[in-house]
């Protein structure tokens, strides 16, 4: 029973689904969600996959400040979704209310509406920012789930420091 | 602050130069043709150019638009504005004339305790939308309109409260609500 936990453990981390919500943004995250799931940067390395339901999706990325209007609805399509399940809010409007902090017809920031895993600030975020995010959200749930995060994505660990004799001199380092 | 301050205003009309005729042929046009139904101190040329604003009364607004569509070919709407003026409300019609290459706006002024106005929905169709609008967030009523409804509020929200004019107060103090300084607790949600 201890392998086949530790077998979906493992299948889980290796394949969040993702879902994608706007809540009354800009559309400018949503483009950058698309960037950094397009080849040049590429969030479908680690298994991130783009679903069309929450009845699929293992996280939610929400964008934008919560409306009043769609506070209902972003509640109802959380609850849609299966356990385990983590949100994550990408741009400053999804974070804390960005530009739209003060008004009177939203919420300001996702968390206000259901709970929150991880924030990815900017405005928009760049889609290296929103990788980093996706990925420090999956670090944290290796850690949750007791996977070793080398198992997560071998391709992400650092490379040996190149050895530099220090006592010789540049020039020689550079003929070396 | 010290010594006169200089009064702040929007308006500012352009010289009768080479590079404002043809803002100052259309002007001269709608002044001649409609000069009953504008307010003509309030009509001017902007020193942008390609820019004319024109305030016409309430009452003879379905008549003007019309005037222009017939006269000017006037087809394009960008949009629909509010403005709250203190003892005024105003709505800011914003019209493209293609062919001259002049953007023209058309003010409304109607009074705050009985702001009314008729609709040109009818006339000019781009503007349904619009006119819901300014009728929620300003209270500003486009008469006559054929497809009233709530558009952008909260289902909720009261009838009576109209949150872009200015001595909106915020009775439920939404707008210290959404400065957030953390998550809020989850047994809360």
């Amino acid at each position: 029973m201890g392998f086949l936990r530790r077998l979906v453990d493992k299948a889980k981390i290796k394949s969040p689904w993702v879902f994608h919500f706007n809540s009354g943004g800009c559309n400018g995250c949503d483009i950058e969600i698309i960037a950094a799931l397009m080849p040049r940067l590429d969030l479908e390395r680690f298994g991130v996959k783009l679903v069309g339901s929450p009845r699929h999706a293992d996280i939610m990325l929400c964008t934008g400040p919560v409306t009043e209007q769609i506070k209902p609805r972003l509640q109802r399509i959380y609850e849609q979704m299966a356990e385990p399940k983590y949100v994550v809010a990408i741009g400053s409007c999804a974070c804390s209310g960005g530009v739209f902090r003060g008004a009177y017809n939203v919420l300001g920031g996702v968390d206000q509406a259901i709970p929150v895993t991880a924030y990815v600030p900017g405005c928009p975020p760049k889609p290296s920012a929103i990788m980093h995010g996706a990925y420090q959200l999956l670090q944290v749930l290796a850690e949750i789930m007791g996977v070793s995060p080398k198992e997560l994505a071998p391709e992400f660990e650092e490379p040996p420091a190149p050895t530099v004799d220090t006592t010789e001199t540049g020039a020689e380092v550079a003929q070396t | 602050m010290s010594g006169a301050e200089a009064e702040v205003t929007e308006r500012r009309p352009a010289e009768r130069d080479e590079l404002h005729k043809r803002e100052y042929d259309l002007l001269d046009t709608i002044l001649q043709d409609m000069a009953d139904a504008v307010v003509a101190e309030e009509c001017y040329v902007h020193v942008q150019p390609r820019r004319v604003f024109v305030r016409v009364h309430p009452d003879r607004l379905r008549e003007f638009i019309r005037y222009m569509q017939r006269e000017h070919d006037m087809w394009q709407v960008s949009t629909l504005s509010g403005r709250d003026l203190g003892d005024d409300l105003q709505a800011n019609y914003h019209f493209f004339l293609n062919d001259k290459k002049i953007a023209i706006t058309i003010k409304v002024n109607v009074p705050r305790d009985k702001p009314e106005y008729p609709s040109i929905t009818d006339l000019v169709p781009g503007v349904d939308f619009v006119e819901n609008e300014i009728r929620e967030m300003f209270g500003i009523v486009p008469v006559g309109h054929p497809n009233p409804r709530r558009c952008e509020l909260p289902e909720n929200w009261p009838g009576e409260e109209y949150p872009l004019r200015k001595d909106w107060a915020d009775p439920r103090g939404l707008m210290k609500r959404s400065k957030t300084t953390g998550p809020r607790p989850k047994e809360e949600l």
